[in-house]
């Protein structure tokens, strides 16, 4: 995962609804991740678009995200935040409306802790008084303006410990790198192949290998789409023998990748190699001769010999 | 045939034990044409009973129960090795159709209130540990009190990861139903004998039950993505399933090098990225079912991203081939998934 991305994945693992060993102050203090993505109108015809929007039901605030991929502060962007209408959001996310309070919302800014400064400087030339969470290595923490609900200030109280890098929820985006592409499209081609699939369109491969690309506007989509264009066609590049790329025709206007070769056709001592040769070509990881296992076979009861010979045949298999 | 005659050859003496393979399905509906697609028109036989089937192979006869739509019993006399190869070499060829794989507490449990006659444990973690650690352990206690000694085992800090059940019996009675003696793999095949098909049954479903819930926890917690509006904006749904090692892995490379190697019992394809010593994200493809897959893993943790629509068997079968090769005591972090993970009796004992 690109550094980048720590900030918007760290946000989303402190909201998530299943537990990992990351903190989630946002989740526990009552928060709900209600969107990604989302563009939030400001004024009369002007938009923002949040990278997250959390809701607390029980006080009716909501919580807009930037998490912020690098140092600058956009300081237009910042200033159409504090805009936000908190009943424009009630409408944009559909959420039930059950406790008294009127609705608010707060502008919440993340970033990696070495921008920390930067941001915070950039949010001052602003104007704009925003909490910013501050992702570290090992902890992360709240530092500018406060939270407006009580409950999370305390929780960031003091920095919360952090086990190590957040889930990797958003991978790539229309920014990142070439091999970013190649390693969420490279193994979506496995994958494809091992269904024994015999093509794949490009559109298809994009919603395998992004399974986020929904969330985006069209433009964005088609964007995205491109680039796992250009990476099917490295594909085939890489690997002849089992990938062809077949660029758009007049009849057919998206790219397809033809598949062959597959490993399934083979035996399985023979289909294990295919995918172990797939992957060096494709990479990276080196994989190491595969040691035989012995292992002794006991027993004498009847029952346990026919459990046996199933599972000694299981560890051939192994083998 | 029909299950009043599956009863009777049950209960009839025979030199073979009888067998029960439990196979988790995806029929969607027509389990006729399931069966004829994946074994062959000519060797699935239509029964008096709608919810069975036999199949005819060589020398198998198999009659096939479907009636729970997700997990079939297949149940035979043939023998032991030759129904295995004739239903892995299924399962290995189709993207859906799987074993059940039975994670340690799962196996542990399937009589509750009746201590096993004998227990097997079977680690093989070789190709995973340093050679001063244990790498293997492969034990076979026999008697009432075997439980009890697995669990001293089982409290000693350095030794708990090789502690991995593999097989046990036991011995079921039940007032109303009767007399079974049941032994177990961790690939849900029971090998029976007794007085009571029904209670046989009982014991199959009881054990399916546990695995099922396991099985749909995981994929209630599938990590899917869901649209807003055309202008943009989604839900996110769900999140990585994390699994903690009962103690840092010695050394992350060759875990990894073991769990990619495309190869049984794992089966996983992937790609590395941002690898350290400490820490490295996998784009992956579970072999076993074609699905793309995510895992981050550190030597104390491993976080699984299972795609919304995804298998929850991907994941039982990840903890239980874990638990053999690696790390016995391996847990989720989430509390439901670690319910359903170590069954709940387990835990609190």
């Amino acid at each position: 995962m690109e550094e980048r991305f720590i900030p918007i994945n760290a946000v989303i693992a402190m909201y998530s609804t299943v537990q990992t060993s990351w903190p989630r102050p946002f989740y526990d203090v009552g928060y709900r991740l209600e969107a990604l993505e989302l563009p939030v109108v400001v004024g009369d015809d002007d938009r923002v678009p949040a990278d997250l929007v959390g809701f607390r039901p029980s006080n009716n605030r909501f919580l807009l995200h930037e998490a912020k991929s690098g140092a600058n502060v956009d300081e237009d962007q910042a200033a159409r935040y504090q805009l936000a209408d908190p009943l424009w959001l009630v409408r944009a996310t559909k959420v039930n409306l059950t406790a008294d309070e009127e609705p608010t919302c707060q502008t919440v800014y993340a970033c990696l802790r070495s921008h920390e400064d930067r941001i915070l400087l950039g949010l001052h030339q602003a104007d704009c008084a925003f909490p910013l969470v501050s992702v570290g290595d090992s902890d992360v923490r709240a530092v500018g303006a406060d939270f407006n609900d009580d409950d999370l200030a305390a929780m960031f109280e003091s920095p919360i410990p952090l086990p190590g890098p957040p889930p990797g929820i958003i991978v790539v985006d229309i920014e990142s790198a070439d091999e970013d592409f190649d390693e969420i499209v490279f193994p979506t081609l496995v994958a494809e192949m091992s269904l024994r699939t015999d093509d794949v369109s490009v559109i298809v491969l994009a919603e395998r290998s992004i399974s986020y690309l929904n969330i985006y506007p069209e433009g964005v989509r088609r964007h995205l789409i491109k680039r796992v264009e250009a990476a099917a066609q490295r594909a085939a590049q890489a690997d002849e023998q089992h990938f062809e790329f077949r660029a758009a025709t007049m009849t057919r206007p998206y790219a397809i990748i033809k598949l062959s070769g597959n490993p399934e056709d083979l035996d399985p001592r023979g289909r294990t190699q295919r995918y172990q040769a797939i992957a060096s070509r494709f990479q990276t990881h080196p994989r190491p001769g595969i040691a035989a296992i012995q292992e002794a076979l006991f027993d004498d009861l009847d029952l346990e010999r026919e459990l046996s010979l199933a599972d000694e045949d299981e560890r051939e298999e192994e083998n | 045939m029909n299950r009043k005659q599956l009863e009777s050859q049950f209960r009839s003496p025979d030199t073979s034990p009888w067998k029960t393979f439990v196979l988790e399905t995806h029929a969607d509906g027509d389990d006729a044409a399931f069966l004829a697609d994946v074994f062959g028109s000519g060797a699935s036989r239509e029964t008096d009973d709608r919810s069975l089937h036999q199949l005819f192979s060589s020398d198998l006869s198999i009659t096939v129960d479907h009636l729970d739509p997700r997990f079939w019993s297949f149940h035979t006399r043939s023998s032991t090795a030759a129904t295995y190869a004739f239903l892995k070499s299924a399962v290995a060829r189709r993207r859906d159709l799987d074993f059940v794989w039975l994670p340690s507490a799962h196996l542990r449990r399937v009589q509750r209130d009746t201590p096993p006659n004998w227990i097997k444990t079977n680690f093989t973690g070789r190709r995973v540990l340093p050679a001063d650690e244990v790498q293997e352990l492969s034990v076979m206690v026999r008697g009432r009190a075997s439980q009890s000694l697995l669990d001293l085992i089982s409290r000693q800090r350095d030794h708990a990861h090789a502690i991995s059940l593999s097989q046990l019996e036991v011995a079921v009675a039940d007032p109303d139903l009767g007399y079974v003696v049941e032994a177990v793999n961790r690939t849900a095949l029971f090998v029976a004998k007794g007085e009571s098909f029904t209670l046989h049954e009982l014991v199959v479903q009881q054990v399916v039950s546990r695995y099922r819930r396991l099985v749909e926890a995981a994929e209630s917690l599938a990590l899917g993505f869901e649209p807003v509006g055309d202008e943009g904006g989604g839900r996110i749904l769900g999140g990585p399933i994390e699994l903690r090692f009962s103690r840092a892995l010695p050394d992350l490379e060759p875990f990894l090098d073991d769990l990619l190697s495309s190869r049984e019992p794992f089966r996983l394809w992937g790609m590395v990225d941002n690898a350290s010593d400490d820490y490295a994200e996998i784009e992956g493809v579970d072999l076993h079912v074609g699905q793309r897959i995510r895992i981050e893993v550190s030597r104390e943790m491993l976080r699984v991203h299972l795609r919304a629509g995804g298998c929850g068997n991907t994941i039982a079968r990840l903890v239980a081939n874990l638990q053999h090769h690696v790390d016995g005591g391996i847990r989720a972090v989430d509390d439901r998934m670690n319910w359903e993970l170590s069954v709940a009796s387990v835990v609190a004992a």
